[in-house]
């Protein structure tokens, strides 16, 4: 036995400030700060490039706060599932308590900030997606009905919607069709998770729609929600922030996705374990590449020149 | 024993108080900055609601 372990179990391990950082689910921050980024750039007025700079860190912060409430609400089920379970509370590196603290602490301090910083709809609209992921997502949502990634997932579409209003002041067409993107691809992302990591969410119960209404209700909902997700992805390019540029990354990326669902849809149990879900998995991996290739086409559309590849 | 434990609590003591004050110093210098840029934005008619005094644009033009 280690002396951290050691201290682990007597319940006096000394946090270092990783293990604080930690709560602040860092991965998912940098995929918050991305897609803030670019509805920072694609809104068609701009920033003093300090205001811009303090928006994308108080958006930051305030999914960071969220995160620090999840974890504090979930520790329970975070310590009973394998992907979870070296969490800072289940790993028991940070106490409930501080996480706790921590998450309102940055509430406060980043809806405050953002609000002083840019505009109060900005703000506003952050303080909602915080209480959206701490209380309807995981407090209630999640514990209690399938649906739970459906509704859940708003949380996550907010931040290019709330850089857009940092920018602009106002929510417009192309704000909600970023918002759209990520609401639609979240279903489907973490469906393909829940069918090849499916004793995790068993175990922890979690009313995942593979437990609730099975796995083939889940492929035709994976399916189902890829086909909207592409109509709105492809719909984008025609706005102010698409382009041709924008248009041919969401024909191809559709494309390739819708694949990889009619794939997983066209698949049954005993297939799929006989490679070890080597679709579902790929589709998961692909749906990271997705969000990250339409955003990044969404900014280059910003930086392009009009006339060219830029804007129609 | 004892005295590794020790100072593997120093460290991690450390490391958090070092974290936190450059977290800290960071935020004062962003605020700092941030003042700067939303007060030359205002420009000079927009700083002059803030003096107190007669604002220079207001007062009647001599002769």
């Amino acid at each position: 036995m280690t002396d951290a372990s050691l201290h682990i179990q007597s319940g006096d391990y000394e946090p270092s400030f990783g293990d604080f950082f930690a709560l602040l689910k860092p991965r998912v921050m940098s995929l918050v700060v991305f897609t803030a980024l670019v509805g920072i750039f694609a809104a068609p007025t701009s920033l003093h490039w300090v205001e811009a700079f303090a928006a994308l860190l108080f958006i930051a912060i305030g999914a960071g706060a969220s995160g620090a409430l999840n974890m504090w609400w979930d520790a329970d089920i975070d310590a009973v599932m394998r992907r979870t379970a070296k969490r800072p509370i289940p790993s028991g590196r940070v106490t409930g308590e501080s996480a706790l603290s921590i998450g309102i602490a940055l509430s406060l301090l980043s809806v405050m900030m953002l609000g002083l910083t840019t505009n109060w709809l900005a703000a506003g609209l952050l303080a909602f997606t915080i209480f959206f992921y701490a209380v309807v997502y995981s407090m209630w949502l999640k514990r209690s009905t399938p649906q739970n990634i459906v509704i859940g997932g708003a949380a996550g579409a907010f931040p290019p919607m709330i850089g857009w209003v940092a920018v602009t002041g106002s929510i417009s067409i192309d704000a909600v069709l970023m918002f759209a993107i990520i609401f639609l691809w979240t279903p489907p992302h973490f469906w393909a998770l829940a069918l090849f990591m499916r004793s995790d969410y068993d175990d922890a119960d979690v009313p995942m729609l593979t437990v609730t209404h099975g796995r083939r209700s889940t492929r035709n909902h994976i399916l189902a929600y890829t086909i909207i997700v592409a109509v709105f992805a492809v719909a984008a390019a025609f706005t102010s922030m698409g382009g041709p540029f924008y248009l041919a990354v969401a024909v191809i990326a559709n494309a390739v996705w819708l694949a990889g669902a009619v794939q997983i849809w066209r698949r049954n149990e005993a297939i799929s374990e006989a490679d070890n879900f080597r679709a579902e998995k790929s589709f998961f991996k692909f749906s990271l590449l997705y969000l990250l290739l339409h955003f990044g086409a969404i900014w280059v559309e910003a930086v392009l020149p009009a006339g060219a590849w830029g804007g129609w | 024993m004892f005295e590794n434990v020790t100072s593997e609590v120093h460290e991690k003591r450390s490391s958090r108080n070092t974290g936190t004050a450059l977290c800290l110093g960071a935020f004062i210098i962003l605020l700092a900055v941030l003042s700067a840029v939303k007060v030359q934005q205002l420009g000079a008619s927009g700083s002059e609601r803030f003096d107190h005094v007669q604002r220079p644009a207001l007062l009647p033009e001599d002769g």
